[in-house]
């Protein structure tokens, strides 16, 4: 594979897959064929790291963020009440790839993996019949394919898809390659924080991180977008190497592909850069969050915001060249594909980005679109539905099997129940318990009909007392009135049931 | 017959001195970072791991700051009695790895320009060029002089070499503390 991928081998490539495109029978005849297995019909999983559903033009969004996204979905099951598990990769993947929330598979701070029981019940494992493959760009998540790498026929590595990477650091110390990557960070990453271990060390490697990027930096004016601040990609290099492999392996197959952007540093293409300078989108100032006591400072939240929707069309116009591609080449008339996220991201009440305590709607709630074989018309699900669906859903559609651990459901349209209208979905941030303790300091929202409730515990900041907001999400969908004090009987009910939840999770670890 | 430049007890001493600072900077900023990445990355042994990398990556630093440094020599005039030279070059390694560390130090503390310098600042027509100006003549000032010190004044120079034997006894420890955290890091690899 060619790592540094000049401007004019960029262009070429880009009108090659434009050809493709054009003339796709004529180039499927140079392709391998590869029979498909009897009745199998394949799943890719394409999920986009941080995509927030309140981003999403095809979500009501005021900016036109995903123009090719929205026509795609018009031969899709859209689901747009669709919750991630967490507010932060570790545990919003782990529910992706296990079926289970964070409370039970127990990867809830950086670089944990789950549960060692979840090692035979994950979607790898699942689907023990089928071709394997997964890549990711986020180091978190790579941490998971590590760990299900034996259920895994084709695991490829972090840094194939990277133009620049640690993966000499990753290589020479593997046996603890998340330590001393942290600490290749801390050494030599002087332009991530703006400091470094090294003095003079640093500035001769990042030079040299610079000098391989080459003409592709023209195409990137806010540098290209990047993992652990260096570790440089494109994701037309991560495309045309996905829609070039799923064309040659072994069918049926299951592929699990997780993509950085849009998540930060939001760095889009040139073509998508400034497209939403001085547009007209109404800014919503919120009220002051629980922890940042502030509404924030409005330019520096819109500004970020901006490039974020700007990175989100680059990302549209990439998932749209791959549908494309796998259309072309006849794998799309065969093949489920999910696109989904592990969380989103927020620019609201002196918040941006995820991962802090919050779980407002922007940081939880992310798309979830099944574009299923040879359907031609568009399906709109409003019900509430969780991450921990995915992996039920798909395997009930591809192999008509049940995954009897999961906590999710077998998702509408598929699934011969109706939907139950007082289920309750939800979402969490818990905070550094060990894998076999109970969780004593946390976020957890439980999502019930209209209703949202928020529940903060343990934390030191608030004097370790709890603190609860209620929110309407369908006549207040920006989270802006706080019901619990005006409806506090609702309030209470609600969070009863909440502390009944997490005091049936934490049974089997007191 | 080449000129012999430097003795080998002179090239040590000089790795010595540009072994203490890139060290003590480690250390403060690991130590910074200890409570934060005993929570990240697996307790105490984690947070020993990454300062361990840390030391190992430092000695490599020193390296390079040693190889640069004498290779400068070279430039300097052998008119000058070797210990003297190795002053002189210590000092510019020094003076240069503070500036680096002072720059640095406005992130790590998030320290800023006092209100009225930036007020002052402010009134002229290209501030940040004028800034950048004043910031080089302060850069020039406190390599020149302090280096020509060293070359002319006898008692600078005196006072520098004490200082030097001093740092030099520390950087003994610190590349003791280097191949401890060469141990560490084995030790966690295997």
């Amino acid at each position: 594979m060619k790592r540094n991928l000049g401007r004019r081998d960029f262009l070429k490539l880009a009108g090659m897959a434009s050809a493709g495109v054009l003339f796709p029978s004529f180039f499927r005849l140079l392709e391998p064929v590869v029979p498909a297995a009897a009745g199998g019909k394949n799943v890719l999983v394409v999920v986009f790291d941080a995509f927030s559903a309140y981003h999403i033009s095809l979500h009501g969004y005021g900016r036109k963020t995903t123009p090719n996204i929205d026509k795609l979905a018009e031969r899709a099951v859209v689901y747009h009440n669709h919750f991630a598990s967490a507010n932060f990769s570790t545990p919003g993947t782990a529910s992706l790839l296990t079926g289970v929330l964070p409370w039970k598979h127990r990867a809830m701070n950086l670089y944990e993996t789950v549960d060692a029981s979840y090692l035979n019940r994950n979607i790898f494992s699942a689907f023990d019949d089928y071709y394997r493959i997964a890549y990711s760009h986020n180091p978190l998540v790579t941490a998971f394919l590590d760990q299900f790498a034996p259920d895994l026929n084709d695991y490829i590595p972090l840094d194939q898809l990277l133009i620049t990477s640690d993966g000499l650091v990753d290589k020479l110390f593997k046996h603890d390659a998340d330590t001393a990557t942290i600490a290749w960070s801390r050494v030599m990453k002087n332009g991530e924080t703006g400091f470094s271990y090294s003095l003079l060390l640093w500035s001769l490697y990042n030079e040299y991180q610079k000098s391989r990027i080459g003409d592709l930096g023209s195409l990137f004016p806010l540098g290209l977008p990047a993992v652990r601040y260096d570790n440089y990609f494109t994701l037309e290099q991560a495309v045309d190497w996905l829609g070039a492999q799923v064309e040659k392996i072994p069918q049926p197959f299951l592929g699990y592909f997780h993509f950085m952007p849009p998540h930060d540093p939001y760095r889009t293409r040139q073509d998508f850069y400034n497209r939403f300078l001085n547009d007209d989108l109404k800014w919503i100032q919120k009220p002051p969050d629980i922890f940042t006591r502030s509404s924030g400072d409005m330019k520096y939240m819109q500004a970020n915001c901006k490039r974020y929707d700007e990175f989100i069309l680059y990302v549209d116009d990439q998932f749209k060249k791959l549908m494309d591609r796998l259309e072309s080449s006849g794998l799309l008339q065969d093949t489920w594909v999910v696109l989904t996220s592990d969380h989103g991201e927020l620019f609201e009440r002196s918040i941006v980005g995820h991962g802090d305590p919050s779980l407002y709607q922007g940081v939880v709630r992310v798309p979830l679109m099944i574009f299923e074989p040879g359907r031609t018309t568009r399906t709109d699900i409003y019900s509430l539905t969780s991450a921990a669906d995915v992996l039920p859903t798909l395997l009930y559609v591809a192999k008509a099997q049940n995954a009897a651990w999961s906590e999710g459901v077998v998702l509408p349209p598929f699934s011969k129940e109706p939907s139950d209208p007082n289920r309750k979905i939800y979402t969490m941030k818990l905070l550094e318990p060990a894998k076999g303790a109970p969780i004593t300091n946390a976020t957890l929202a439980q999502v019930k009909g209209n209703y949202k409730l928020i529940y903060y515990f343990g934390y030191k900041e608030l004097n370790l007392k709890d603190h609860v907001e209620l929110y309407d999400i369908v006549a207040d969908p920006e989270e802006l009135h706080d019901l619990y004090p005006s409806r506090k009987a609702l309030g209470n009910q609600l969070l009863s049931e909440l502390k009944a939840k997490l005091a049936e999770i934490n049974k089997p670890y007191l | 017959m080449a000129i012999k430049r430097y003795s080998r007890q002179g090239l040590l001493t000089l790795f010595l001195v540009c072994a203490f600072l890139p060290h003590a900077w480690t250390l403060i900023l690991a130590f910074k970072d200890f409570s934060l990445l005993m929570g990240r990355i697996g307790g105490i042994w984690g947070a020993i791991g990454e300062m361990s990398y840390g030391l190992v990556f430092s000695f490599l630093d020193t390296l390079l700051i040693f190889i640069v440094t004498a290779l400068l020599g070279f430039l300097v005039s052998v008119r000058w009695q070797e210990t003297r030279r190795i002053s002189l070059l210590g000092l510019l390694a020094g003076i240069a790895m503070l500036w680096e560390i002072i720059a640095q130090s406005y992130v790590v503390w998030s320290l800023h320009l006092p209100g009225r310098l930036t007020q002052f600042l402010a009134q002229f027509y290209l501030p940040f060029g004028f800034y950048y100006a004043a910031a080089l003549l302060v850069v020039v000032a406190t390599t020149l002089i302090p280096a020509l010190l060293i070359l002319r004044n006898e008692k600078f120079y005196k006072a520098f070499q004490a200082f030097s034997e001093r740092v030099t006894l520390l950087s003994g420890f610190y590349l003791f503390l280097d191949a401890v955290a060469l141990v560490v890091v084995i030790v966690r690899n295997v």
